[in-house]
């Protein structure tokens, strides 16, 4: 018996010390880590109530590392000194499992989500109040959960309303799988903005463009008498705003073949041409022909009529060449035009003393366009 | 010497401090060349004046770009995610929007979108590299959709630290449009460390 003390001594401690060993054992075998989380956000500005325009949700995403029954629940825990922002409003939320999540998922790992939360899913925000309760979102109903699956789930506003901590930075939140005794749990940290959103504005301008009117299509110039004076007629051309500028340029038709001008086309044929020389004074006894002024649309503003084309001089009329190849620049203005403006075109014409009687014509094209 | 036992002198201390991890990000308004540059909110980018957008144009990038600063020893790295208010730039004056698109706004009549121009981070064994999704890995013209939902834009897999990201914004309006000056799209930006 004496020798069977020291045996005792040694036994029975040793006994107890592994069947105190085996329960921590046991029951630490059931409080694991969560594998991967994560945990989308649809806003991350700090200070969001979760009113109109502020509205928060969020994709959560749990790997366990334990596999865990049916019938348990997950809970979000924000910090004790954050009460109330996390949860707005205490009451249910709206539980939405979810089977993916590309915007966030980490394709072929962890935290790529692989399954739809099971269960019965219900949820439910509740506020701390003081020191020692938090915001807490409870997720209830969850079915049996297997260790190394990534499972999703949405959280989104029902009578309870989600929001965010007053103050930017970090916030840790601690996200645990439970049910029984069995409890994965992490806790990480997101972090909130002062200001989550970029404003991209833009003003968006008209293609540039301008508009360009001529008042009449026919002038008639009136009886021409042979060898007698020179006649005119007139009409005017107007030329909308443009943001860089505008040009008119004009061509003729005359003969067909040999110059512009008023064209007798029946027996006997005879052109009352516009002539080789850049003017013609109209008023010199010894000179005929076709020519044309335009005066100037704005007398202090930047429109210029070409040199050949003024109309300061009265009876001087610039002459014009046949087809688009013998267009003449006759009006322009380089810069900003605020507001329309016409200009009077007036063409003069003198017929010589051979000119046959008839009716004589010319078709005068205008070709206006902008500066870009 | 008597017992069953010795003892020697105790090792070397060895002490770790655990953390909830950490993780930053920040949005930054600046020029081309702003690599460094810090700004404050609100963060605002203009096509106006020598951006201006004309209808039926040729696209304009905007003279500044969205920049991103980037950290967290999340061991699964994070993503970056982007959604616009509109999923387009918006007019209230004409109704009309500049609908965003996954395009080359070379070719697309209409469009306006994002494209990545700037990735750099610490580079050390135990850190991973930034990637932009492919979609605004584009030249040119060529950008990646600011939709009402959720895009991811970058992503990392591993710890980053000192990340920084630069967002070239692009824009261009058909010959449908009509002049305002009131087009506008709210980006939002969301940073997940994955942990």
């Amino acid at each position: 018996m004496k020798s069977l003390v020291p045996t005792l001594k040694i036994v029975i401690p040793t006994f107890f010390l592994v069947l105190f060993g085996s329960f921590l054992l046991i029951y630490s075998a059931h409080a694991g880590t969560l594998t991967n989380v994560y945990i989308h956000m649809s806003r991350i500005k700090a200070g969001l109530t979760g009113a109109a325009g502020q509205t928060v949700e969020m994709i959560l995403a749990i790997n366990p590392s334990s596999n865990i029954s049916t019938g348990g629940t997950i809970v979000l825990e924000f910090p004790d000194a954050e009460d109330a922002t996390w949860c707005r409003t205490e009451g249910s939320l709206t539980i939405t499992a979810t089977a993916t999540d590309p915007a966030a998922d980490l394709s072929g790992t962890g935290w790529q989500i692989d399954s739809a939360l099971p269960g019965t899913l219900t949820g439910a925000c509740t506020q701390g109040s003081g020191v020692g309760t938090v915001d807490k979102f409870t997720i209830s109903g969850v079915g049996a959960l297997t260790a190394g699956t990534t499972y999703g789930v949405k959280i989104g506003n029902n009578l309870g309303v989600i929001g965010t901590a007053a103050a930017a930075g970090e916030h840790a939140i601690t996200v645990t799988a439970s049910q029984g005794t069995t409890s994965d749990s992490k806790s990480f940290k997101i972090d909130l903005l002062t200001d989550d959103a970029v404003v991209i504005t833009a003003t968006v301008s008209d293609m540039a463009t301008v508009d360009c009117t001529i008042s009449a299509n026919t002038v008639n110039l009136g009886t021409l008498f042979p060898g007698g004076t020179y006649a005119t007629g007139s009409h005017t051309i107007t030329t909308s705003t443009t943001s860089s500028g505008y040009y008119w340029a004009v061509y003729g038709t005359g003969d067909g073949s040999t110059d512009a001008g008023l064209w007798k086309s029946t027996a006997t044929t005879h052109l009352i041409q516009s002539g080789t020389t850049a003017t013609l004074d109209l008023t010199n006894a010894s000179i005929t022909g076709f020519g044309m002024t335009l005066s100037d649309p704005d007398t202090a503003g930047s429109a210029v009529v070409t040199t050949n084309f003024v109309d300061t001089t009265a009876g001087t009329f610039g002459t014009i060449d046949r087809l688009f190849a013998g267009a003449k620049m006759v009006l322009y203005q380089n810069g900003n035009q605020l507001s329309g403006e016409s200009s009077t075109v007036t063409y003069g014409a003198k017929a010589s003393a051979a000119a046959p009687a008839g009716t004589y014509q010319e078709t005068v094209y205008f070709v206006c366009g902008g500066y870009y | 010497m008597h017992g069953d036992f010795t003892q020697t002198e105790p090792g070397p201390i060895v002490s770790v401090t655990t953390s909830a991890g950490s993780v930053f990000f920040d949005i930054d308004i600046a020029g081309p060349s702003g690599t460094t540059a810090e700004s404050a909110s609100p963060y605002s980018i203009s096509f106006t004046g020598a951006y201006q957008l004309i209808s039926g144009a040729p696209a304009v990038t905007a003279g500044d770009r969205i920049w991103l600063d980037a950290s967290t020893n999340s061991e699964g790295g994070f993503a970056i995610v982007v959604r616009g208010l509109n999923g387009g730039l918006y007019s209230n004056t004409t109704g009309q929007t500049i609908v965003s698109s996954t395009a080359d706004l070379d070719t697309a009549s209409d469009g306006f979108g994002i494209q990545n121009a700037y990735i750099s981070q610490d580079t050390y064994s135990y850190l991973g590299t930034i990637s932009a999704m492919t979609d605004y890995t584009g030249t040119a013209n060529s950008v990646g959709i600011v939709g009402t939902t959720a895009t991811k834009v970058y992503e990392s897999d591993s710890p980053v630290f000192n990340g920084r990201m630069g967002l070239n914004v692009i824009a261009k309006p058909g010959m449908n449009k009509t002049a305002a000056s009131d087009y506008q799209e709210s980006i939002y930006f969301v940073f997940i460390p994955r942990f």
